[in-house]
């Protein structure tokens, strides 16, 4: 007899008699998930996860070591088999440590690579850290200096001493290397977006790399959107703005400035004219403090003043200026107050520091420069006081807490005090004016009805992002909008199911609370670089940029200090690959997590045991093929160890053939020192 | 005071205010041409129904005003401009409009406690009162937390 014929997944086939029926399988195009398997090895059957149906049979077989008999009936994809896999996979989980990527890049909203860039930049290579960084966000150079660094928070490196200056880092390669990107072929389609700010560009910048044509509307004179007109030029020099915008008309996206939707153009046009809209407009409409004597001249909104600003920067300014409001417009206003020549600027806040939603480090660099902070007192009325404003406030103390332990700021009878003052700016908040767009549906909070993953609304074609989806927020989440509206936009295009760039399976150690003392033992202490920033009294008096940016020296020493969280297999990880095809739930069998156990005494291999995974892939590679005894079994059931050789450091195993066992992991427990965490073209 | 010589008299006029208040929310949302704010204005009506059909309970002798302790006034409403309803207004200014409302008929009834001779009746009023005032800060609450994040 030649060939074996069979029954696979109800169709008829057949196979060289002694097949497996995962050689079988495969041949025919299906796919069989595989830990211990390896081609070079003797099948092993330790995994499981291969397992399969065979009619007749009680139980699942592993198809890795049964082979296919005349006759027999296979079910390789039936609900039973894919049970038993995503179980299998759950199991292994249930006692893995690790991190498949750095919590600094789960935490990024914008999903960057940020292990990887920080990698390339201590290595010396700026331009693949940029690439990386693109990869991901249109505006390293923007985002490098007016970020708000969530992945900060979650950086491990804080358990040795400070988090790693990720941001200040992310713009060194910005403003190191000159960004030239190709033209992508067009696929035909055109998309208009509308509004050039954070959230557009980002859009734009990945919706042309994926070859679809981009007409760029924006109701200012320039791009940039609230990180030109909210964003004062000493934080964000405009050439870095025009920069990174100049990098997107290179891929071909076309700017029509000046053009308002609702007023030059219209929803429905653009839904007409195009093959898809993307809006991205914006919380540009400033709240108002509906206080008695608002609108009165010499009272204006934030967002107002700073746009005003933003096309000129020798604006008169009174000599006393007031801003209320405790965000970072309201600190950007009062700075850039000081330098339009104001003598005095208060900031008038209604609770205590503790609780302004601005920025740290913002708000001393306000106090540095001579900015007054009046924490506990609102404004309750603003009369003419002979060409100057009165200015009548209350004093305020915060109230006891209330149901959700929140202590909310109560007024002190008889408290209230007049000033006299020149200029009051309102930086009390902005919202979204979705009048422009009135076939979409809203939020209750009046913002876009947009999906999440895909930014699609209720309008068939439109799609929506940033802040007139969130409402006023921070930068890096439009960017990571408008990146996640790209793809579902080539997805609605191109006739694909139309899901964004979704994620895949993250396993991690914990919150920072959680952390084995054991990660960063290792780990000398090693201060953070801080950012060389202009004198205060001299940047006071300028609009030159505050922060000056590092120095090659100090961008190499300070991404030296990166722990390099996250795992070098994360991207071929057959654990992660799985977890994430069966859509897995990790915490189904949770048991006690293996301890964290790192070897990289080796010069060029680093054994982890604690991702191991018994699949003995490693050991039986020693045995059939290195014939040597460098890694073996210890322990048994439970307790049971992938260990080197009299669990020795690696160091101490004397086998130049040692590193060859990095290719026999299918996860990262075993990983060359040559692997970097930087995987660059790659997608998470 | 001649106007409220019964329990009952006092709960009619309570109740022909959450009246006014329904009708004044269910006009402006059939009015407004903003779906959301037609949603906004339809819950603030089914809120006023629900204190209605409250106080008409305690009228039966099937349900009692709930005790209340006095709630902390974060006075939000004393320091703002007064607002005119309107099909077209704003989030913002349907909530100033609310809270102003609630601070309204809670002065009003804190006014009749001290008017009413009858101390069961001026109890009532009292209770009216904290009832008000308790629906004024929940829509202080919901200004602060949307309008006055930032300030």
């Amino acid at each position: 007899m030649s060939t074996v014929n069979f029954i696979l997944n109800g169709h008829p086939a057949s196979a060289e008699p002694g097949s497996t029926i995962l050689d079988a399988a495969r041949a025919a195009g299906y796919f069989i998930p595989t830990f211990c398997h390896n081609e070079k090895l003797e099948p092993f059957a330790s995994c499981f996860v291969c397992a399969v149906e065979v009619e007749g049979r009680r139980t699942l077989v592993p198809s890795c070591s049964t082979a296919v008999t005349e006759g027999m009936v296979v079910n390789t994809e039936n609900e039973r088999v894919k049970k038993a896999r995503t179980v299998c996979v759950e199991l292994l989980l249930s006692d893995h440590t690790g991190d498949c990527l750095g919590p600094c890049m789960t935490t990024c909203p914008a999903g960057i690579d940020i292990p990887g860039f920080i990698s390339h930049i201590a290595n010396g290579d700026d331009a693949a850290a940029l690439e990386l960084i693109m990869n991901n966000m249109p505006l390293a150079g923007c985002l490098g200096r007016v970020c708000t660094r969530p992945c900060e928070t979650a950086c491990r490196r804080q358990l040795v001493e400070e988090p790693i200056a990720i941001c200040q880092l992310k713009r060194f390669p910005a403003d190191q290397v000159e960004v030239s990107l190709k033209k992508v072929p067009s696929i035909g389609k055109r998309v208009a977006v509308v509004g050039a700010g954070p959230a557009g560009l980002s859009a734009a910048f990945f919706l042309q790399q994926f070859g679809v044509d981009c007409t760029v509307f924006d109701a200012h004179e320039n791009p940039g959107g609230m990180i030109r007109y909210g964003i004062p030029s000493y934080r964000l020099p405009r050439d870095v703005i025009d920069g990174e915008v100049e990098t997107i008309k290179q891929l071909g996206a076309e700017f029509r400035f000046n053009t308002k939707l609702g007023t030059d153009i219209t929803l429905d046009q653009l839904r007409e004219e195009f093959d898809a809209v993307f809006l991205g407009i914006g919380a540009q409409k400033a709240s108002s403090m509906r206080t008695p004597g608002e609108e009165l001249p010499g009272v204006q909104s934030g967002i107002e003043f700073l746009g005003k600003v933003s096309r000129d920067e020798t604006l008169p300014i009174g000599k006393r200026v007031v801003v209320v409001g405790g965000g970072n417009t309201a600190i950007d206003a009062a700075r850039t107050a000081l330098r339009l020549g104001a003598d005095e600027v208060s900031i008038l806040y209604r609770r205590a520091r503790e609780q302004m939603p601005a920025w740290d480090e913002e708000i001393d660099a306000a106090l540095d420069e001579g900015v007054i902070l009046e924490t506990l007192a609102a404004p309750v009325k603003i009369e003419p006081a002979g060409g100057r404003l009165a200015l009548t406030c209350v004093r305020m103390e915060l109230g006891e807490p209330d149901a959700s332990g929140r202590r909310r700021p109560v007024p002190v009878d008889g408290s209230e005090y007049t000033t006299d003052v020149d200029d009051i700016i309102a930086a009390i908040g902005q919202n979204v004016d979705a009048s422009m767009a009135p076939s979409l549906e809203l939020t209750d909070w009046r913002s876009i009805q947009a999906d999440e993953q895909t930014g699609r609304t209720s309008v068939a074609g439109v799609f929506a992002g940033g802040d007139c989806v969130t409402g006023a927020d921070i930068a890096v989440n439009a960017v990571a909008a408008g990146r996640r509206a790209a793809f579902a936009i080539k997805q609605f295009l191109t006739g694909d199911p139309v899901v964004g760039d979704p994620a895949g399976y993250n396993h991690s150690m914990g919150e920072l609370d959680e952390i084995d003392e054991a990660v960063t033992e290792p780990f000398e202490t090693s201060a953070r670089t801080p950012m060389p920033h202009l004198d205060p009294k001299v940047r006071a008096k300028t609009f030159d940029e505050v922060e000056t940016g590092f120095t090659e020296e100090q961008a190499r020493a300070e991404a030296a200090r990166c722990m390099e969280c996250g795992c070098r297999d994360a991207h071929e990880c057959a654990l992660r690959e799985y977890a994430t095809a069966f859509d897995v739930e990790p915490s189904r069998f949770n048991g006690d997590r293996r301890a964290y156990r790192r070897d990289d005494s080796h010069p060029v291999l680093v054994y982890e045991e604690h991702k191991c995974i018994q699949c003995g892939s490693c050991v039986r590679a020693c045995d059939e093929l290195l014939n040597s005894p460098c890694m073996g079994f210890a322990g048994r059931g439970f307790e049971a160890r992938v260990k080197p050789a009299l669990d020795r450091a690696m160091v101490l195993i004397d086998d130049e053939q040692l590193p060859k066992l990095a290719e026999f992991c299918p996860v990262g427990a075993l990983t060359l020192k040559t692997d970097s965490v930087a995987t660059l073209n790659r997608n998470s | 005071m001649g106007k409220f010589e019964s329990v009952d008299a006092v709960l009619d006029f309570a109740i022909a205010r959450e009246e006014e208040a329904f009708d004044l929310y269910h006009g402006l949302a059939s009015r407004a041409t903003d779906a959301g704010m037609q949603a906004l204005f339809t819950s603030f009506a089914k809120v006023e129904a629900g204190h209605k059909q409250k106080l008409e309970g305690i009228k039966e002798g099937t349900a009692y005003l709930p005790i209340r302790e006095k709630a902390t006034d974060l006075k939000i409403a004393d320091y703002l401009v007064d607002v005119e309803p309107a099909p077209e207004m704003s989030f913002q200014d349907a909530l100033v409009l609310a809270m102003k409302r609630e601070q309204a008929a809670s002065a009003l009834y804190t006014q009749l406690a001290a008017a009413v001779g009858d101390p069961l009746l001026a109890e009532l009023f009292s209770q009216l009162a904290r009832e008000e005032a308790a629906h004024k800060t929940r829509f202080e609450d919901l200004y602060e937390d949307n309008f006055l994040s930032e300030n």
